[in-house]
């Protein structure tokens, strides 16, 4: 999966799951500041990072520190590279 | 032979006590029985699919190498048709070409409820074991008849990660209740999970066919239980009746329509919001009854809200309705709990609630 496919495909969970539009999707954009979610939020923005792209996501430090759209793209790029669904 | 034959010997304490704490295994057993009917719990552990053909040569070399890369170090192949399988001496061969210990089983286990064997078991084997069917599924024993995954749809290591079963399993000595938690053999036996799960519905429950517990000096809880005093909700809020059966992260409850309860609308039919209850009191059900050593009831939670409510029929008055509930997804304290309220195996509401519930991480 390239980093294109992922941004886009995380773009979507945002537009479908919490209906932000699309010219708001931009890498800096701080995910609770600026785009409203708030910690409620997180475990839905979980679930449909795994039914989106397949990986399992635990509760994991790099998760408690993300704060931008870019950094989810990194965190998904990351989970990709290391074969998350397999890893203990 | 007992479980503890093949189970109980060669794992050191240490190794036993790094696989629980790592939650690595080092056994595993592939059993080639015949396909099985699991109940309510394949519902939601495969996206509703039922796993009735056999894994092939090439999905089951994928389980053994998997196996491998969780630590495991032995691997026995069991079951009634196992030497009737075409591959089977492919797949040891496959296994020892891993470094990987095997043994065949032909034969069932002794330890049955029903068999007039009752010593101490002394198996300790969900610590480091569980069991892999031919057709995916994942069992922690061949007594425990409750799939916990299937390797078809999961990476086994997501399965055993995510079990809270096995995690009870592993915590024997503040999980099981009664007699067997009290026993002088707690710390290298638990009772045979197979033969109180048989017994009572509850895989935590004593083993009541072990001659240490003939005296019957302690109560044992079996389901179908009332779920006053594991939920928190009194009347007439507490709309469900009965805890009925346990599963993976799952649970199926009663509930009989009353007139006198909340929801009821004039005509006698049931409001759609008290499925959603009925959801978030069968989930916390599920929670009470495995925290009944610890509080004795459910910990405290709320719910935060639902969606994907879909309503297919009406209850009314008189009706006995099942609810059958999934812990879908949890982050920290929160969880998504995906729920199906049927009457007569006709559905007639399935929807999701997010709720929350105190946890360490939460405080």
């Amino acid at each position: 999966m390239t980093e294109q496919e992922i941004i886009t495909l995380s773009n979507q969970v945002f537009e479908e799951s919490f209906e932000i539009e699309k010219e708001k999707l931009k890498p800096e954009m701080n995910i609770f500041l600026d785009l409203g979610l708030d910690s409620l939020d997180i475990v839905d923005l979980v679930v449909a990072l795994q039914e989106k792209f397949g990986v399992k996501i635990r509760n994991d430090d790099r998760i408690k520190n993300i704060r931008t759209l870019g950094d989810i793209y990194k965190f998904i790029l990351s989970l990709k590279a290391e074969g998350a669904s397999s890893s203990l | 032979m007992h479980c503890s034959d093949i189970f109980g010997s060669g794992h050191t304490k240490d190794s036993m006590n790094e696989s629980v704490q790592k939650t690595v295994l080092l056994a595993i057993e592939i059993n080639f029985d015949s396909c099985r009917a699991f109940g309510f719990s394949t519902i939601f552990i495969n996206d509703g699919y039922f796993s009735d053909t056999r894994l092939t040569e090439e999905e089951l070399r994928d389980v053994i190498t998997q196996s491998k890369a969780l630590g495991v170090r032995e691997i026995v192949f069991s079951g009634k048709e196992v030497l009737s399988y075409t591959s089977i001496n492919e797949l040891i061969s496959f296994a020892r070409n891993l470094d990987l210990e095997t043994a065949l089983l032909k034969d069932g286990y002794l330890c049955l409820a029903t068999s007039g064997k009752n010593d101490p078991p002394f198996c300790m084997r969900h610590r480091f074991s569980c069991v892999v069917t031919s057709y995916g599924y994942v069992l922690p024993c061949p007594g425990l008849e409750i799939p916990l995954g299937n390797v078809r749809s999961q990476k086994l290591a997501d399965i055993i990660k995510d079990s809270e079963i096995l995690s009870d399993l592993k915590d024997p000595i503040n999980k099981i209740k009664g007699p067997c938690r009290y026993c002088e053999n707690i710390g290298i036996c638990c009772g045979c999970r197979g033969r109180a799960y048989l017994a009572t519905g509850d895989y935590l429950a004593s083993d009541l066919m072990c001659i240490k517990n003939k005296s019957g000096e302690h109560d044992t809880v079996s389901l179908p239980l009332p779920v006053d005093g594991i939920i928190p909700q009194k009347p007439p809020m507490r709309i469900i009746d009965t805890l009925d059966t346990l599963a993976e992260r799952s649970a199926s409850c009663s509930a009989l329509i009353k007139k006198d309860m909340p929801f009821i609308e004039d005509d006698g039919s049931v409001d759609n919001v008290a499925y959603l209850e009925m959801i978030a009191q069968s989930i916390a059900a599920l929670n009470g009854f495995r925290n009944m050593n610890e509080s004795g009831s459910s910990p405290e939670g709320y719910l935060l809200g639902a969606k994907n409510l879909v309503i297919l029929g009406r209850a009314t008055e008189g009706d006995r309705l099942s609810i059958m509930v999934f812990k879908y997804a949890r982050y920290g304290g929160f969880g998504i709990v995906k729920g199906i309220v049927s009457k007569n195996n006709e559905v007639l509401a399935r929807g999701e609630i997010k709720v929350w519930h105190k946890t360490d991480e939460s405080d």
